[in-house]
């Protein structure tokens, strides 16, 4: 591997895109160890010091569920049509926004989180983003047996589609990195449009089927709805964990490509800016 | 584009870098600049926008392969700036920077160490960080651990660690990453006498065993003199002098004096510098050196006759007494007092500066035998008996002193090292 190095002003802007999306490619694979290290560390270290350790894993959506359970019972809330019992129904997706909301979270805040050392060591946020997106899939890995438990306590039990869980949980995946990573360089620079976007992706769950279906009554959040690319993303991931049918496959597919599109475009903007944004730490 | 010479571990061709002072004008730059290349635009980066300034501007170097390079300068001088240029972590605004070899960096020890995990651990997690590979680790792992000489901490919490430990953990992986170019920032600050010295000699031993380039800054003069062969010296992001250590040392404190100097109007700065610190109610308004054996001011042929004649000046209304006249000569990167003359005895005792008057003060060494070489002569009037100096002067051109051939032929060269010969008679008794 050469070591030499020129640096210049606007030598990053010289790069072609493809040779960016190629050079994160490279880094990732070289510095698989430290990939490998960082995950370890940080999934060991949210629970080392706790009692109840990785079972939060657990705990955690089921406490998230209970407010809406709560809420569904007082009959405020008309969740529409559900293809299962809207327990197991708001706890899957519940599970999977958490899981598109904490990359988006943990991707934006990626020079914050490598802060304390930016301006001492070259660091390699590709690594740290990848890492994020492991350590929250891993997460919701773990949270899916009590998925699986709470599914066939119902008589929902797994079909072939199962399998496919995986891949129509990808561009989800790829959608909130790619938002992070366009909000983790104008988070430093522009610390107000960061403030205003995590509101924003607050908000994002009520015009999401996350806590009622598709089809719910009011004709505008609806309409939303299916405005809402990551309504279809959201819906497969869920589908193929209940048997349900992958409805709309036309547009889960330009969904999927236009999650994969903002993710190369975060990944293209971090590449281009990041020393510009070292230096405003 | 410049072809690099291969045998150049670093090479710096009119680098710079700007900052803002203003932090939210900063950040509207940022988000101008960052929005501009996100959009494909390539943009000036060499124009100073309102609030902008150099912290590095117009540097140009090159450090061969195995060569040490000492940095010094005040604070704000754009030593870090320049660590930052060479590592990659900045990139330069102005020229260009072209690092030749993997980059090891010794500026803050132990980054990313996770306190709730062992020693052990965090050996792997710093050092996949500082670019080795897992197998990389394993086969240093003894190493590491022996040079951090933490054998029965390695398997406690980092939170358990005293500041040394850390330091020495941070360093004994830093050093094991095996780099071409090593960049030292102020590191060896903390730690026992034992760990400075051991990193002292390690670095010492790949700079000049191993052929790693080491860029080294710190406020040290000790330890760039032991390092470094040549020396940078930085004021306000420019190149002041480059060159040899000892030199650059000495331009160094003359900087460092220059900047809290009081020059006085009519004064030449040519000269000497005074120091700002003093009072200046009572002045040096001249000094020179001369005798049977100086051929010039300040150029002397030892051993002989000198006299440093000191003009004093009072400034007050009031006649007031003489204060003590030193002369004290240093080696030339001023670190070491090598001698020094004091006015005392009867002739000074005693003795009033009239009011706004002025006295000449002269003081004549029969023998006068420094050892040939360059040295740095500063004047004092007062002392710390006397509760203050009045005034302190740093005379601008070096003394330099050379040998007569009849003394050369009378020493014999195995004692020609020694900085002073000490007059002395000779009796034989039977």
């Amino acid at each position: 591997m050469s070591n030499y190095a020129v640096y210049e002003p606007n030598y990053r802007a010289k790069t072609r895109s493809i040779g960016i999306w190629l050079s994160c490619l490279t880094t990732i694979l070289q510095r698989k160890d430290l990939l490998f290290y960082l995950v370890k560390r940080d999934f060991l270290s949210d629970y080392k010091r706790s009692f109840i350790s990785v079972g939060w894993v657990l705990i955690t959506p089921a406490l998230g569920v209970a407010s809406w359970l709560i809420i569904n019972y007082t009959n405020i809330l008309h969740p529409g049509d559900l293809p299962i019992p809207y327990p197991a129904y708001v706890l899957i997706s519940t599970m999977i926004w958490r899981l598109f909301i904490s990359i988006y979270q943990s991707t934006s805040n990626v020079f914050f989180e490598s802060a304390s050392f930016s301006l001492d060591v070259r660091f390699l946020r590709e690594v740290l983003i990848v890492k994020q997106i492991i350590l929250q899939t891993l997460n919701l890995a773990v949270g899916l047996i009590f998925i699986e438990i709470v599914l066939i306590y119902y008589g929902i039990y797994p079909t072939w589609k199962i399998i496919s869980f995986p891949f129509t949980l990808l561009p989800l995946i790829l959608m909130g990195a790619g938002i992070g990573l366009l909000t983790s360089v104008y988070s430093v620079v522009l610390p107000d449009a960061k403030k205003w976007l995590d509101y924003g992706m607050q908000l994002l769950m009520f015009v999401t089927p996350v806590i009622y279906s598709p089809q719910v009554s009011n004709s505008l959040i609806r309409k939303i709805i299916l405005l809402n690319p990551i309504s279809y993303l959201l819906d497969w991931s869920r589908d193929s964990l209940i048997g349900g049918s992958f409805t709309d496959p036309g547009k889960f597919l330009i969904s999927t490509g236009g999650a994969l599109l903002i993710f190369l475009a975060g990944l293209r903007l971090l590449y281009l800016a990041e020393d510009k944004v070292i230096e405003k730490l | 584009m410049t072809m690099i010479d291969q045998e150049f571990a670093i090479s710096l061709q009119q680098a710079g870098k700007k900052f803002c002072r203003n932090l939210k004008r900063s950040l509207y730059y940022g988000f101008l600049d960052v929005s501009r290349i996100f959009a494909g635009f390539q943009f000036d980066t060499e124009r100073l926008r309102k609030d902008e300034f150099w912290a590095v501007t117009d540097l140009s170097l090159e450090v061969r392969k195995g060569e040490s390079l000492g940095v010094i300068g005040a604070n704000g001088s754009g030593k870090s700036t320049l660590l930052r240029l060479l590592s990659g972590i900045y990139t330069p605004d102005q020229g260009r920077v072209v690092t030749n070899g993997k980059v090891g960096s010794l500026i803050t020890l132990g980054a990313g160490f996770h306190p709730h995990f062992t020693g052990r651990e965090n050996i792997f997690f710093n050092g996949t960080l500082l670019g080795l590979s897992k197998k990389e680790l394993e086969e240093r792992y003894d190493d590491i651990v022996r040079f951090a000489d933490l054998d029965e901490f390695i398997e406690s919490p980092v939170s358990t660690y005293s500041t040394g430990m850390r330091m020495r953990l941070g360093f004994a992986i830093a050093i094991h990453t095996n780099p071409d170019i090593l960049l030292i920032d102020e590191i060896l600050a903390v730690g026992d006498v034992n760990f400075i010295k051991n990193s002292y000699d390690r670095i010492e031993n790949l700079v000049t065993e191993k052929g790693v380039s080491a860029i080294v800054v710190s406020h040290n003069v000790g330890m760039i003199q032991r390092l470094c062969q040549k020396t940078l010296v930085l004021d306000k992001g420019r190149m002041v002098f480059l060159g040899d250590t000892l030199e650059a040392l000495s331009r160094y404190y003359e900087l460092s004096l220059q900047h809290k100097l009081a020059l006085e109007p009519g004064r030449s700065p040519d000269k000497f510098i005074h120091h700002h610190d003093c009072p200046m109610q009572i002045q040096i308004e001249d000094f020179s050196i001369s005798g049977t054996a100086a051929e010039d001011n300040q150029e002397i042929t030892a051993p002989g006759t000198v006299r440093f004649q000191t003009r004093v000046r009072n400034t007050l209304d009031q006649q007031v007494e003489l204060p003590t006249v030193s002369i004290l000569i240093l080696d030339r990167g001023m670190i070491d007092l090598i001698a020094s003359v004091q006015s005392h005895g009867p002739a000074c005792a005693g003795v009033m500066i009239p009011a706004k008057g002025e006295l000449v003060v002269e003081c004549e060494a029969s023998y006068f035998n420094l050892a040939p070489g360059e040295y740095r002569v500063i004047v004092k009037l007062g002392g710390p008996k006397e509760g203050i100096f009045c005034d302190s002067v740093l005379l601008t051109r070096s003394l330099k002193v050379s040998w007569s051939v009849e003394f050369l032929r009378k020493v014999s060269s195995v004692y020609r090292d020694c900085k002073l010969f000490i007059p002395s008679e000779w009796r034989v008794e039977r």
